[in-house]
Parts: structure tokens; sequence; C-alpha cells
């Protein structure tokens, strides 16, 4: 039995047992989903406090929207784009801007700026032996890059590079377009790449 | 002179390596300069995939099922004050039938049987009419009153 139709079945038999009835079944949909729950919701809400209100409204509209669930997606996939809506929506009622660039002006590389970039880009490769340090220095840069990223380009980055889902299936999430995701994630790469050589020529310097 | 490949062709070598076109490879192995473009996208994707999972401070699971409605018992409920008002409205047509059945059947004296068949069919269309519609009011109202 392939991995697909062993979620399927599980999906089914789950959802059938909430419909019957039976909450604890649901508890195991929100155990076996609330990471990528987790992961949209740090992503697309900045409020701490808010974040555990969307989280229970996201279940709760699940739960509720349990009974029209066609089977025509993974279980999660459709938990997820529910998250996705949820935080959109509250974003849009806060009149948040999902597109909004947190980078700073001159983050943007310019033709001379690139060519301080490609050296960066060289000492990096150099220096790519000593990992450990370099993977320190750059993760905590990117924690800042990626919280700097539009609030979209954001989702996509950690749905595709930490929760591993596939292009149709982000685009099912998000509403958009397999293609549309694609050229998104390229664009927030690129950024983050901007943002680390920047920020390491800038440490470099120090 | 060599031409560069392109930002996104670097990214797609890095990352979409299965679907990579042959002239990529093929650059990647005489073009110093873009093979140090993909340690950098490397080193990103690797810091991207480093970044803690975010986790609640507090147990979703518990907090959610504490909220969730019963709706089996409530079903169940309705289902009961329903076959209840069904059984307390035969009783009371039975018992008003039971009780005028000399009136009622001196009502009829003397009508042709065929008026009798229509005045019936007449009445259990409007009725069965009337249950249809009130039923589809209801069925609106619910879909109306579930906000989710």
């Amino acid at each position: 039995m392939s991995s697909n139709t062993w979620l399927h079945t599980t999906d089914r038999r789950l959802v059938e047992r909430v419909l019957g009835g039976d909450t604890n079944a649901f508890g195991i949909i929100v155990k076996n989903t609330e990471n990528l729950v987790a992961r949209i919701i740090f992503d697309t809400i900045a409020n701490d406090g808010d974040r555990k209100d969307i989280a229970q409204d996201i279940y709760l509209k699940a739960y509720q929207k349990l009974p029209t669930f066609k089977f025509q997606s993974k279980l999660s996939t459709w938990i997820a784009q529910i998250s996705y809506n949820t935080c959109i929506d509250h974003l849009r009622k806060k009149k948040l801007v999902l597109l909004q660039n947190g980078f700073e002006e001159k983050e943007n590389v310019s033709e001379n700026e690139m060519l301080d970039v490609m050296n960066a880009a060289k000492e990096i490769s150099a220096e790519a032996a000593d990992t450990i340090v370099i993977e320190k220095n750059i993760s905590d840069i990117l924690k800042t890059g990626i919280a700097k990223l539009p609030t979209v380009y954001k989702t996509l980055v950690t749905l595709y590079h930490n929760e591993e889902l596939s292009y149709d299936e982000i685009g099912q999430i998000t509403g958009l377009p397999a293609g549309t995701v694609k050229s998104y994630l390229f664009r927030a790469r690129r950024e983050l790449k901007n943002h680390l050589l920047l920020q390491y020529k800038k440490e470099d310097l120090c | 002179m060599l031409k560069h490949l392109t930002d996104d062709e670097v990214q797609v070598y890095v990352v979409d390596k299965q679907n990579v076109e042959m002239r990529i490879i093929e650059h990647m192995h005489i073009c110093a300069e873009c093979r140090a473009k993909t340690e950098v996208y490397r080193l990103l994707i690797s810091g991207i995939e480093q970044q803690p999972r975010p986790v609640f401070d507090f147990d979703l699971s518990a907090s959610v099922l504490k909220q969730l409605p019963t709706p089996q018992l409530k079903a169940a409920n309705d289902k009961l004050v329903t076959w209840i008002l069904v059984f307390v409205s035969i009783g009371f047509i039975a018992g008003a039938v039971y009780y005028f059945r000399n009136q009622l059947a001196s009502m009829f004296e003397g009508v042709a049987t065929i008026f009798i068949y229509l005045i019936a069919i007449s009445a259990i269309t409007v009725i069965a009419a009337l249950v249809f519609d009130m039923y589809k009011k209801y069925q609106k109202e619910m879909k109306v009153l579930d906000l989710y």
C-alpha cells in the first residue's frame, strides 16, 4: 500500500469516527496536524496573544466543516488550507499588508553592490569547510531575514523547505496556482540570499 | 565570453536537481562563479531547514476538545422532541376524529365518492407541499446559523 493510500485510509477512518461522535478521534487529528498549523500561524500572526485564539478557531472551524470534507486532498492539507485562510482573514481585518516587504531599501542589491556580494559568496563558498561555525551564523542571519519576508513568501518558504510540501499542495493551501508558488519561492529565496550576503559582508567588515 | 546562469537557473540546480537541464549541469562543471552561487544557496536552504520548529506553549488538543459541542446528544434530544410532538399530534387528531366521528360521518352523507377522493387528494397534496416547504426553510436557516 503506498503512503498516500495509507494516509487517505487513515484520514477516512478518523473522519468517520469523528462524524460518528467520537471526539477523541478529533483529538488525534489535532495532534497529527498541529505542527503544520503552528507553522502557518507563527509565519503569519506576529501577536502571541492572537495565536492561541486563532489556533482554536481553526480547529473549531475544521470540526464544523468536517462533514463537507470530500477526501480530494490529504486531511492535513485541508486543515492547513483552513488555517491559512483564517490567518489571512485575521490579517485583513487588522488591515495588514500581505506582500509588504520588511527589508530596508539598501538591502535591494544594486549592480555595484553585487560585485561585493559575489566576493562574499566566494568567501562563504571557500569557508564552507568550517561548516558548524558558518551554519550557526547563517542560521541566525536567516532568522531575521525570514522574519522580514512578506507574509506570503515566508509561508511559502517554510511550507516548502521545512514541511517539505509540493508546489501543488502549497497551491491548495494558499489558493495560489502552482506556477505562482514556484515563482514566489524563487523571489523569496533571492531576497534571503541578498540579505544573507549583505549581512555576512557587514559582519565580516566589523 | 562565458554567459553565466540566471539566478533562477542556479536555484533550480540546487532545489530541483531532478528536473535540471543538461546545459545547466554542463555550465556548472566549467564555471566557478556559478558554483559559488550554488554553494550560497545550499547554505541558505540548510539554514532555513535548521530554523527551530514553532510550537504552542499550551495543550492545543485539550483546549479544542473542551470547546467541541456534543452533537450526538443534542441530535438525540432533538429527535426525541420531534417524536413526542408527532405522537401528541397523532393522538390529538385521533381523539378529535373519535369524538366527532358521528358529525364527520354525517358531513359526507350525500356527497359523491369522487368528490370525497378529490377533497382528500387536494388536502394531502397541500399538506405535503407545506411540509416540504417547511423542511426547505428549516434547512436554509440551519445553513445560515452554521457560521463556519
